[in-house]
């Protein structure tokens, strides 16, 4: 009997460090299924330490008027502790290991784990202290009697805080209090009645009924209400700012005339919004919430009020494994929350929708609360498989050949509270059908047959279902049409090039003039298929479309290069920022972009671009363009000088022109222009170009007195 | 010494000797019960987190008000001023010096430290009221105006950081240095995925003509997460997504053989090392194979019908642009990707405000109002978060020259207005309140990690418990801050 006696003493220090450990390591620690079941165990374990404690309290204090002998009651109380020690330990240990299960949080949560952890130590110290001072009587045994007290007060907290996590917070007093019925029935639903009666009966009626009527006021009825106290009337129909009942709800709270007085129970913000809402919208003691417009404030107000809750399933969750193996790539099933029932589906990828697809549901149909099914090619036979889905609140159809077949089986869908069929078959016929399902409240009908006006009588006929129309194109909105697309982007060519014509917006009329001439529409060519320019040409081009203002006009500049040099050699060095790709970009028929650092460019900063172009036969050179860049903003300018030289070979080359371009004034600059060198030479094979930039900028132009920059990216020769 | 003495003396060292060996025997009772709850612990000594086994299930916590988010950036930080919070005192107050008191030292810019007064800028563009919430927005957003109903803008955001990089690195990823995983990083890491064919976390970014700031894919970066939540870009022209079309001359079945055989060699390099990073690899080749076909499908506008064309704009046709991204982001949401992140740059106004602004709005303004009817009229906006915002506001005073038509804003941190639509965010409401400068919040002030604890909340997420092991402590999107801004919630 000892050494049992000393084991279980043992044993009970050892459950202890045990549970000091668990609250050091709780949060790394995870619990095994047997071990959750001993954690289940933690609401049959907890009473016994209630009632052990109460009776070792019960037996110190009273037992000598109980004539209990003193050994008796001393052994019989060393019992008792030891036991409750014990099954406090056990307790402990369950109810941690049944909060690892998790779901457990908030302030009567940590109330209840941290006075059950003390309950705990204070019945072990009880019973080591007993055993140490069994033999002393007096100061020791008031002690004794203290901690017992005290562990017994710690006993209520920690009991009262556990309860209210089984049975709920508030549930010893909730008898005592007034319970205002938190469910509503939106659909017969009236305002007055069933919104802002119950809140004046909760806050207002104790001082405001018929027994005390303080300052003359009634609310209890409406006739009273309208009536008014002692100041007159206390409600405007349509005034917020009138009713005196809104300015004393809102005065501040020391003010004497607020209402509710301080320290009566107060209004909510959102019962507040209510009232005035209500008051502002009329006042109307009789309209019905189903008869407000959907996006109506108080129909907001209702939601925070009362739907505030998550909505809970009575349907027992699916088997895990069957959703696990009903995943693909293109269909998800998932759970709407970790520890919910219900399922959410989605299919996505119409390639790999079959006739299968959704019959593959049928175990779990009872679970599936949301589905979308948007895109799908769905048949007759999916529609009488998702008849069975009794539990769907939500459903996707939009873009399916949905039809007015489908009308009836979604009638019949009794949880149904909202249903897409945006861009479907559905008619005025079927939707009418569909809007007499019961728990319908919101359809999506855009892009549907069905015209504006039924749209209207059936909104008008069902208030309690939001029908949404989304955008309708009724001709009002006329926007012009963005701008075509010429390509390609380079305009320069040896021989010919060909050019498309495009525009981003289908069905647009493309009307385009090749002699510079302003397109329109009436007289310019309608663009049909790529054409060849086979001469220096400008294409104009305007979108035109019905219903449609037309675009800007967009003009490119195509210019032929007739003789393609065999080689260029660049005899100065371009700035190493932009080298563009040396030589070649001089001939490559491509051109630079708005970004001169595009790597199409050739720039140089205050020194001449020289370069040599050499021919394998000799031509006759008439002109020379040199496409620039111009930004004088960013010290881009034209050249100011143009030399070209030219003749058989670089020995006995000649100067042929020097040419100075205008130099435009600022406000007319084009980012990029095409500077023509009349030249005028025959026979030539070797051309020699200096083209100086300007050294100062002169003065009235952006940044004078600094040297320019000049960018180059194609010579023409012609 | 007592004989009675001697004796109390002798039991005490009897006591000792006893205690000492009941200490021993003790001592290993409490290390055997330490050793048994440390059984408890399977990783004790493994030294990994067990964070992400938590999050395996890649489920909301509790049932989401939103299951997307498109997200709506515009970057260099649209000017509060001009577009959703009026302050007709800036106007009244032109020219004059900002009060010392009103800034009460906040720093400044070096673009505008210098300056030897902050003279007071009231709005070039005209505010009114719209819609049954008569929320104020500017002239130059009509379209948004027509949507106000929908929107719950947010006058009070604020931030820490006053420059765009700290700023949108911030807004991004909740801290300003980089290397923190972005948002939606974070969600496709707690959320998963809807549509395994698309990656949960798409980038679309545009440019606008105003003065802008640059967008770097660090941005969208998974950080310390593994790399299959990192932001896949997708781009305007004939290839959305790079890389992702096959080679000239491999037909998909010989693709389809080239990556088993891969997969094969990988998991036997990953029997070798067990490097995570090896099935991320895996896993994010087979989603490129399935994306070469979805990606295809969702990036097709060709196929809109024209009131959609004329409800985005004619832009929404043109690969790269703000309309075009919004109509983008609109299909690829619809397809069950989690995170759609747009970023349109040049919302930087220093200078020449009142015509940049004016550029900027007209790029934006019709597709972000279409993108909102267009959910709706779907049945989406119900479950989709749009949100639109720059990365902080801009300053009540003038930068450089001031003149009626022609000034500019510095960067302000301390308040400005975003919105956001649908996803269980109630509808035509306007929240916070700034001070009549415009300066400070005076009500109901929202920081960022106040909003990006909302935004999980919406996604049935809990940022405190939305957590990633790294470097020895667990990471959150929010840090170690921010509350769940409940008001603005249905």
């Amino acid at each position: 009997m000892r050494t049992i006696h000393a084991l279980l003493l043992n044993l009970l220090i050892g459950l202890n460090v045990f549970i000091l450990f668990f609250l050091l390591f709780e949060s790394r620690i995870v619990v095994s299924p047997a071990l959750q079941v001993l954690g289940r165990g933690h609401p049959l374990f907890l009473h016994f330490p209630i009632v052990l404690l109460v009776l070792a309290w019960g037996l110190s204090w009273f037992g000598d008027r109980l004539g209990i002998p003193q050994n008796a009651a001393k052994r019989f109380i060393y019992v008792l502790l030891f036991a409750s020690a014990w099954s406090a330990a056990i307790t402990v240990v369950a109810g941690l290991l049944l909060a690892k299960e998790g779901g457990y949080e908030g302030s009567g949560f940590l109330w209840h784990k941290w006075m059950g952890v003390v309950l705990c130590f204070l019945a072990n110290g009880l019973l080591w202290y007993y055993r140490w001072s069994t033999e002393r009587a007096g100061r020791h045994h008031r002690f004794f009697l203290a901690g017992l007290s005290l562990s017994l007060v710690v006993l209520l907290v920690a009991g009262h805080q556990g309860a209210g996590l089984t049975h709920g917070d508030d549930f010893l007093f909730e008898p005592l209090r007034d319970n205002r019925q938190k469910t509503l029935d939106m659909a017969t639903a009236v305002v007055y009645q069933d919104l802002v009666y119950p809140i004046l009966k909760a806050k207002c009626l104790s001082c405001h009924s018929t027994n005390k009527a303080k300052g003359d006021l009634v609310l209890a009825d409406t006739a009273s209400l309208m009536k008014g106290g002692e100041n007159g009337p206390v409600l405007v129909k349509g005034s917020v700012g009138e009713s005196l009942m809104m300015q004393r709800l809102l005065l501040d709270l020391d003010h004497e005339h607020r209402m509710p007085p301080k320290g009566k129970p107060q209004l909510t913000s959102e019962e507040l919004a209510l009232i005035d809402a209500w008051i502002a919208s009329g006042a109307d003691f009789n309209i019905p919430l189903a008869e407000l417009p959907p996006n109506d404030t108080i129909r907001y107000l209702v939601a925070t009020l009362y739907d505030a809750a998550e909505e809970t399933f009575d349907f027992a969750a699916a088997d895990a494994e069957i959703i696990e193996k009903l995943n693909s790539p293109y269909r998800v099933v998932k759970p709407l929350a970790q520890t919910s029932p219900a399922l959410a589906v989605g299919y996505f990828g119409k390639a790999f929708y079959n006739d299968r697809s959704l019959r593959e549901l049928e175990p779990i149909n009872q679970q599936v609360v949301s589905l979308t099914l948007s895109g799908m090619p769905l048949t007759g036979g999916d529609r009488d498989v998702l008849g069975a889905f009794a539990n769907l609140r939500e459903l996707m159809l939009n873009g399916t050949p949905v039809d007015d077949s489908w009308s009836e089986m979604l009638s019949q869908l009794s949880k149904l509270q909202s249903v897409s069929l945006s861009s479907t078959d559905m008619t005025e016929a079927g939707l009418t059908k569909v809007l007499s399902a019961p728990a319908l409240r919101t359809v999506y009908v855009w892009n549907t047959g069905i015209d504006a006006a039924a749209l209207e009588r059936l909104q008008q006929q069902y208030k309690h279902v939001r029908i949404e129309r989304g955008y309708v194109d009724d001709g009002s909105t006329v926007l012009p049409l963005n701008d075509p697309i010429i390509t390609p982007v380079s305009k320069f060519f040896n021989d010919k090039i060909q050019v498309t014509l495009a525009h981003p917006v289908t069905g647009v009329e493309l009307r385009y003039t090749l002699d510079g001439a302003e397109p329109d529409s009436v007289h310019s060519m309608i663009y049909k298929a790529p054409f060849d320019v086979a001469a220096s040409t400008v294409v104009r081009v305007k979108g035109y479309k019905a219903g449609w203002l037309s675009s800007r006009e967009i003009k490119r500049a195509f210019h032929r290069s007739a003789h393609s040099p065999a080689k260029v050699v660049l005899l100065s060095q371009p700035d190493p920022r932009y080298k563009g790709r040396g030589a070649y970009s001089l001939y490559d028929l491509e051109s630079g972009s708005n970004n001169h650092a595009d790597g199409k460019w050739l720039g140089s900063h205050g020194r001449p671009i020289i370069a040599s172009m050499h021919f394998d036969t000799g031509i006759g050179v008439d002109t020379i363009g040199i496409d620039i860049k111009q930004d004088y903003g960013s010290h881009i300018y034209p050249p100011e000088w143009v030399e070209v030289w030219g003749g058989a070979d670089s020995v006995s080359a000649q100067l042929l022109s020097r040419f100075r371009p205008e130099l435009h004034k600022p406000e007319q600059v084009s980012p990029t222009r095409l500077v023509n060198v009349p030249v005028g030479g025959k026979n030539i094979r070797y051309l020699r170009l200096t083209v100086e930039p300007y050294i100062p900028i002169p003065a009235g132009y952006p940044a004078n007195g600094n040297p320019a920059w000049i960018f180059a990216d194609e010579i023409t020769v012609r | 010494m007592k004989k009675d003495e001697m004796i109390a003396k002798e039991v005490a060292n009897a006591r000792l000797f006893q205690n000492r060996r009941q200490f021993l025997s003790r001592l290993s009772i409490g290390i055997g019960s330490a050793a048994l709850g440390s059984l408890l612990i399977p990783d004790l000594f493994s030294g990994g987190g067990v964070d992400e086994e938590g999050l395996m299930a890649r489920l909301p916590e509790f049932a989401p008000k939103a299951k997307r988010v498109i997200y709506l950036f515009q970057s260099g930080g649209v000017s509060q001023l001009e577009s959703f919070d009026p302050k007709p005192k800036l106007r009244e107050m032109m020219g004059q010096d900002l009060p010392e008191s009103i800034r009460g030292g906040q720093r400044l810019t070096g673009m505008t430290a210098g300056q030897a007064t902050f003279p007071l800028v009231g709005s070039y563009y005209d505010f009114a009221q719209y819609g049954k919430s008569g929320a104020w927005v500017s002239s130059v957003f009509p379209h948004m105006a027509n949507v106000v109903d929908d929107l719950c803008i947010i006058r009070s955001l604020h931030t820490d950081a006053i420059n765009h990089d700290p700023a949108i690195t911030f807004f991004q990823t909740g801290a300003q240095q980089g290397n923190r995983p972005s948002m939606g990083a974070w969600l496709s890491y707690g959320l998963g995925s809807d549509n395994q064919n698309l990656p949960a976390f798409c980038v679309l970014v545009s440019k606008g003509k105003g003065n802008g700031q640059g967008v770097y894919s660090k941005l969208w970066t998974n950080g310390f997460l593994d790399s299959v939540h990192q932001g896949v870009q997708f781009m305007g022209g004939p290839d959305p997504v790079l890389y992702l079309s096959d080679p000239p001359g491999t037909d998909r079945m010989s693709r389809r053989a080239m990556f088993d055989k891969l997969a094969e060699l990988n998991s036997l390099q990953f029997e070798a090392f067990g490097d995570p990073e090896i099935t991320a690899k895996v896993q994010q080749y087979e989603m490129a194979y399935r994306m070469q076909t979805s990606v295809p499908e969702v990036t097709d506008l060709s196929k809109e019908p024209d009131h959609i064309v004329k409800l985005y704009g004619p832009d929404c046709l043109v690969p790269g642009t703000y309309a075009a991204n919004c109509l983008l982001a609109r299909k690829l949401s619809e397809n069950g990707v989690r995170f759609v992140q747009l970023y349109h740059q040049g919302w930087d106004q220093h200078g020449g405000l009142p015509y940049e602004m004016a550029m900027q709005a007209k790029d934006v303004d019709q597709a972000s109002a279409a993108l909102i009817t267009d959910l709706k009229q779907r049945g989406l906006l119900d479950e989709t978060l749009v949100i639109w915002g720059g990365e902080f506001g801009r300053t009540n005073y003038c930068q450089g020259n001031l003149e009626y038509n022609n000034y500019g804003r510095d960067h302000h941190p301390r308040c400005f207005s975003v919105w956001m639509a649908g996803g269980g965010v109630k509808p035509g409401m306007v929240y916070g309140e700034t001070d009549e400068f415009g300066y400070n919040i005076v009500k109901d002030p929202v920081h960022v990690h106040d909003f990006h604890a909302t935004i999980l909340h919406q996604l049935g997420l809990n940022h405190e418990k939305l957590t990633y092991r790294h470097l020895g402590r667990r990471y959150r999107l929010t840090d170690v801050a921010g509350t769940v801004v409940n008001d603005i919630l249905v």
